[in-house]
């Protein structure tokens, strides 16, 4: 069939896809995903940082300033509480890489950061939301019993501002996530599922 | 480079334009064909440790490849048969070249490419092993069946597919 060869002729005039190897498919992929690691742990790192440098001062505050009322010693006990909970949870969110090998066991490394990243969607997209509200209620009783024998109306301005600067905050790092992080996570995730798919 | 980069290295020189091709005729949006060509490179990495020397290496690439088009059809429930004209203007093929019989070529065979994808999923596969002068011999082995199946399909593919690429 003249038609046929014809076909054939043209059929190997296809466009050629951009020159590639296995290693460098998975390696688009694990370059998302690493990069994402690497920011996380930065994250992670000023976290740490600056949770630090609060306990440090909650830590003097809480030592120096005797004779103070329970809901000043609560508050900053509770403080700490949602702040090293907040931090274990940011650490565990973080992939340790030098566990899994991705070519010896794709599964499992595909369902580790599956995981991961399905907790990092959780950590910013859920409770860093409920952790501003948490950290509003503590800011509440511990200006209530800091500011108790000031003006009423000092002690109201400090509550608003306080909820002022955690509503800025909060909105900033909500706009962020659904803009940016979230699609970004999302995209990630779909890939390793596609993956993960095909090799169960 | 060791032996299993070595001989991926080997299988992409020979089939990558193969492959590419194919997933041509399986998936007509373009991004997705990419994503699919990236796949099935995937697969054949990961599954080299485990291809068995006995079984023909190119008939092992082609299994890889037709079995991740259907897995990845399935699992976006489009790049099924199509009829009519809803295909993307742009496929990624436009002329680079002004000679006017490169240019001819070129819109063969984009017709070409438009009359595959109206055909049902299997038969495209099959006009596929066919344009890249596989036997039917290669092809039953591939997609198990028996040599005498293949000739069946192939007849009432190729007739498809001249009816479709006249009309069109």
């Amino acid at each position: 069939m003249d038609d046929f060869n014809t076909f054939i002729q043209d059929w190997k005039s296809t466009p050629q896809a951009p020159q590639n190897n296995g290693k460098n498919t998975d390696d688009s992929l694990m370059a998302k995903v690493r990069s994402f690691h690497k920011k996380t742990v930065f994250e992670n790192l000023k976290v740490s940082v600056a949770f630090a440098l609060t306990f440090i001062v909650m830590g003097v505050i809480y030592t120096v300033f005797k004779e103070q009322g329970w809901l000043f010693y609560t508050s900053i006990l509770a403080l700490m509480v949602l702040m090293t909970l907040t931090l274990v949870m940011f650490w565990y969110r973080t992939l340790f890489w030098r566990r899994l090998d991705f070519n010896r066991d794709v599964l499992g490394f595909s369902n580790k950061v599956i995981k991961k990243l399905k907790t990092t969607l959780w950590l910013e997209g859920i409770y860093m939301p409920l952790y501003l509200l948490l950290l509003a209620v503590i800011l509440t009783f511990y200006l209530a019993d800091v500011l108790k024998s000031e003006e009423p109306l000092f002690l109201y301005g400090a509550w608003a501002l306080s909820y002022a600067w955690l509503w800025g905050m909060g909105m900033y790092g909500r706009r962020r996530f659904i803009k940016k992080r979230r699609p970004e996570l999302e995209k990630i995730i779909r890939e390793m599922e596609n993956i993960r798919n095909t090799l169960e | 480079m060791n032996k299993k980069e070595k001989l991926f290295h080997d299988v992409l020189k020979q089939y990558s334009g193969k492959i590419y091709r194919l997933c041509y005729a399986m998936v007509y949006d373009k991004s997705a064909r990419d994503d699919l060509y990236q796949e099935v490179l995937l697969h054949l990495w990961q599954s080299l440790d485990r291809f068995r020397k006995e079984s023909d290496i190119g008939t092992w690439v082609y299994r890889v490849t037709v079995n991740t088009a259907l897995s990845h059809n399935r699992r976006h429930k489009r790049d099924q048969k199509i009829i009519g004209g809803a295909l993307p203007a742009d496929d990624g093929m436009a002329a680079t070249d002004t000679i006017a019989e490169k240019k001819e070529q070129e819109q063969r065979l984009e017709k070409l490419h438009r009359a595959i994808r109206q055909l049902p999923e299997a038969d495209r596969m099959l006009i596929g092993f066919y344009l890249e002068e596989l036997s039917y011999k290669e092809i039953a082995k591939i997609m198990g069946i028996s040599v005498n199946h293949v000739g069946v399909k192939m007849n009432r593919a190729k007739t498809k597919l001249m009816k479709v690429y006249n009309n069109g």
